[in-house]
């Protein structure tokens, strides 16, 4: 019995299989986690988009591919995709805007961390706290009505800036773009401070303007981070839902995917509808990333990054 | 500490045998005076002679050592004999629900409404039929736990579903004397108070969504039919055509838009600070459920401004008599355990709540007994026709609902289709009034026939 115990033992002292137990270990909490909180919810999701459920009944009515057919049939799902377009114009403007602050806060500035302070602020707040406070700002006769007139525009003449369905995009967007950059820049920064700087040096010795600097020599090496960025806003714009739907709840027509999604769930109790408008959401957010990856990255590098190493040599 | 409360358990776990001793041993002489429960009410004995002690179970845990004490003393002026001792809940409806199965729930209690229609024979004591009691009390509060013609349960009050919050002070201002009963009048009333005062006369409250939502509960109303919601419209083609209460009720939303009567940005605006602006009488009036107005009162009262000049007034659409028909539902009903052995004693109770306590009118309801006043702030609603919404027949239960989530129309959720009123008549649309009903007709048509297809199964 000693024996048999004492073996035992010896086995589990060996520092291989201890190593392999604690990888085992370590690795056991997260995957369960990411399984039973993502893997199994998504499982679930593209069940029930095959389903016509109310979201408490018992029965599940299977119904085949019916709801993707209504989604593609009926005009009302698909058009509200066309207010994304807004926010990724937008978030374009966001990431070139937020290049710009980070690359002239790595210059030598005064002030330059009170600067990426303040830019980076906005990212700090609450959500619903900046969809009430530029719900203060655009009201009619708000702040952004007061800061006009006193500036001399005649406020008969301004717009309502959420009350008019032309400007409402714009309106929101400005909103986002006002609270994300500071995000983008906080992350752009910190990848131009790894570039060396003894090549900027070398480069401005040899008499490259400021331009040309940014562009042949910062620009390159932190591509991976800006086509990172751009797939994030890619994503963030078709799924756009926080602000909008507590500045305006989709009114004059700023309504957007998520929540005609939320709206079918939860109002209408069309789950097998929404589950299928989520996994159509999916699919979109899916191919817009390879698709981006293919163009940004080159041809060269496959999905399983062999080539990576050549590329950035290159 | 510990100990304590142990034996103060104890002392109640033993008083509580005790008066279920009492209570048996009484239990002959009740019997023996009173006969049979269902007689009970014709020939009721004469109030020295009834005695007993009965058990009241309440949900009203806010005013059971105050107002409830009161009106019991005030019951025992004229029932020396008749000791009430109160139960309060906070979890009434579960809690009873619970206790039904044991037979122990009081001697008058709320009906809860987990009891079936076909179980009251089998937990409540008869009331009378309805024959009988539509000479003492309103009739169409009375179809309410009743089954058969046989009352089972009385109404503690009324509450109105919906209406309209109005600032009296801006009313009168405008020279308003007479308030509207139709939408065209309403329309007439709006635009006196954007000519003689400063006030926004309707707000919309767009921005807040659900309170686009209150206008859908004036729609089942506005058909002076009670079983128009349940029963009519779930199978109705064409729901929203010029003369449906669907398209009326909301075409005074869009009409006042349309005229300009509403505030000025209507999708920025914010719940907490209309509150503020009507009891100051920056708004004239808004369309509500009656629970905004005690909220609206008590800002007014914080202002120092009396609240009683914030008023409630139903909504202007008006039946083919010409009178103003208003939704309302019952609250609670008291209703007796029909293992009591004290029913007469129970009963002397529940009419002396019903009658004579003015427990409805001190709860801000109306009471269901024919000639009581009403409460001051609902005064306006004195000449109107009441309607109760019945129950949908048994072919078309949840079917209102069934169509109503397949149309996504959203009419309880202040949803887009709503709001698009608002930006129709706003000018943010290219579509009229007509336009937004014709889409929301062939969304209820659609999904009428999606829900009749499969209605059987």
């Amino acid at each position: 019995m000693e024996k048999t115990s004492n073996s035992f033992l010896d086995f589990f002292k060996k520092r291989k299989v201890q190593k392999s137990i604690i990888i085992v270990l370590f690795l056991t909490v997260p995957l369960v986690l990411l399984v039973l909180f993502t893997y199994v919810p998504l499982g679930d999701m593209v069940k029930y988009s095959f389903e016509k459920w109310n979201g408490t009944s018992k029965n599940h009515e299977f119904v085949g591919w019916d709801n993707y057919k209504t989604i593609f049939e009926r005009p009302e799902y698909l058009r509200v995709l066309k207010n994304s377009i807004y926010y990724f114009v937008g978030s374009i403007v966001q990431i070139i805007a937020a290049l710009y602050f980070a690359t002239i806060l790595n210059y030598k500035i005064k002030g330059a961390n009170i600067f990426k302070g303040i830019i980076f602020f906005p990212t700090l707040l609450n959500g619903v706290a900046v969809g009430l406070m530029f719900n203060y700002f655009y009201r009619g006769g708000g702040t952004l009505d007061t800061l006009l007139t006193a500036l001399g525009c005649d406020p008969e003449t301004l717009p309502l800036w959420l009350g008019d369905a032309a400007i409402v995009n714009y309106s929101l967007v400005l909103v986002s773009l006002w609270r994300y950059m500071g995000q983008n820049m906080v992350m752009f920064n910190g990848a131009i401070q790894s570039v060396s700087s003894e090549l900027i040096e070398a480069a401005s010795l040899d008499g490259a303007s400021k331009w040309q600097q940014f562009r042949y020599i910062i620009l390159p090496n932190i591509k991976t981070i800006v086509s990172l960025n751009i797939i994030l806003a890619v994503k963030g714009a078709i799924s756009v839902f926080e602000i909008p739907y507590i500045m305006t709840d989709g009114q004059n027509g700023s309504s957007t995917f998520v929540m005609k999604t939320l709206d079918t769930a939860f109002v209408s109790r069309k789950y097998g509808l929404a589950s299928a408008l989520g996994v159509v959401l999916l699919i979109f957010i899916m191919v817009v990333t390879f698709v981006q990856k293919y163009f940004i990255e080159g041809r060269e590098v496959d999905d399983y990054g062999r080539t990576k190493r050549g590329a950035k040599a290159r | 500490m510990r100990k304590r409360v142990i034996s103060l358990a104890l002392a109640g776990l033993m008083t509580m045998f005790c008066l279920g001793g009492c209570g048996e041993a009484k239990d002959d002489t009740t019997k023996s005076s009173g006969g049979d429960g269902a007689q009970v009410t014709t020939e009721a004995p004469a109030p020295e002679e009834v005695s007993g002690e009965i058990t009241v179970l309440t949900h009203r845990t806010d005013i059971v050592d105050t107002k409830l004490a009161d009106y019991a003393a005030e019951f025992n002026k004229t029932y020396p004999n008749v000791k009430v001792s109160f139960e309060a809940m906070e979890d009434y409806e579960g809690d009873v629900s619970t206790r039904l199965q044991t037979g122990d729930y009081g001697d008058v209690f709320m009906i809860p409404n987990t009891i079936p229609v076909a179980e009251y024979a089998d937990f409540l004591e008869p009331l009378g039929t309805i024959d009988e009691l539509k000479g003492k009390y309103k009739e169409e509060f009375l179809y309410t736990k009743q089954s058969e013609g046989t009352v089972y349960g009385i109404p503690s009050g009324v509450n109105i579903n919906a209406g309209i919050v109005y600032n009296k002070t801006v009313f009168e201002e405008a020279g308003i004397t007479e308030l509207p009963k139709t939408p065209e009048e309403f329309q007439a009333a709006l635009q006196k108070i954007k000519d003689n005062t400063d006030a926004i006369p309707l707000y919309t409250n767009t921005h807040d969504a659900w309170c686009m939502a209150q206008w859908q509960g004036c729609v089942s109303a506005a058909s002076a039919d009670p079983t128009y919601i349940n029963d009519i419209m779930c199978n109705e083609k064409d729901a929203f055509v010029a003369g449906k209460p669907g398209y009326e009720v909301y075409k005074v939303l869009y009409d006042s838009v349309a005229n300009g009567l509403t505030e000025e940005d209507p999708f920025t605006t914010e719940w907490e600070g209309s509150k503020v602006l009507c009891a100051k009488g920056d708004i004239a009036c808004m369309v509500l459920g009656s629970w905004a107005l005690s909220q609206i009162q008590e800002i007014a009262t914080g202002e120092g401004i009396d609240p009683n000049t914030i008023s409630y007034m139903p909504f202007p659409i008006s039946n083919e008599a010409g009178e103003v028909v208003v939704g309302a539902s019952p609250d609670y009903c008291y209703g007796i355990n029909v293992n009591s052995e004290n029913k007469a004693a129970a009963r002397a109770f529940l009419d002396f709540m019903v009658e004579q306590s003015g427990y409805a009118v001190d709860a801000g309801e109306i009471s269901i007994v024919i000639g009581d006043a009403f409460p001051t702030s609902l005064a306006d609603f004195e000449n109107c026709a009441f309607q109760v919404d019945e129950p949908a027949q048994p072919e078309n239960e949840g079917k209102w609902d069934a169509v109503h989530n397949e149309s996504e129309l959203g009419l309880w959720s202040g949803s887009e289709y709503q709001v698009m009123i608002v930006e129709a008549a706003f000018g943010n649309r290219d579509m009229t009034y007509d336009d937004v009903m014709a889409e929301w007709n062939t969304r209820w048509n659609d999904a009428v026939d999606a829900v009749n297809a499969d209605w059987d199964k």
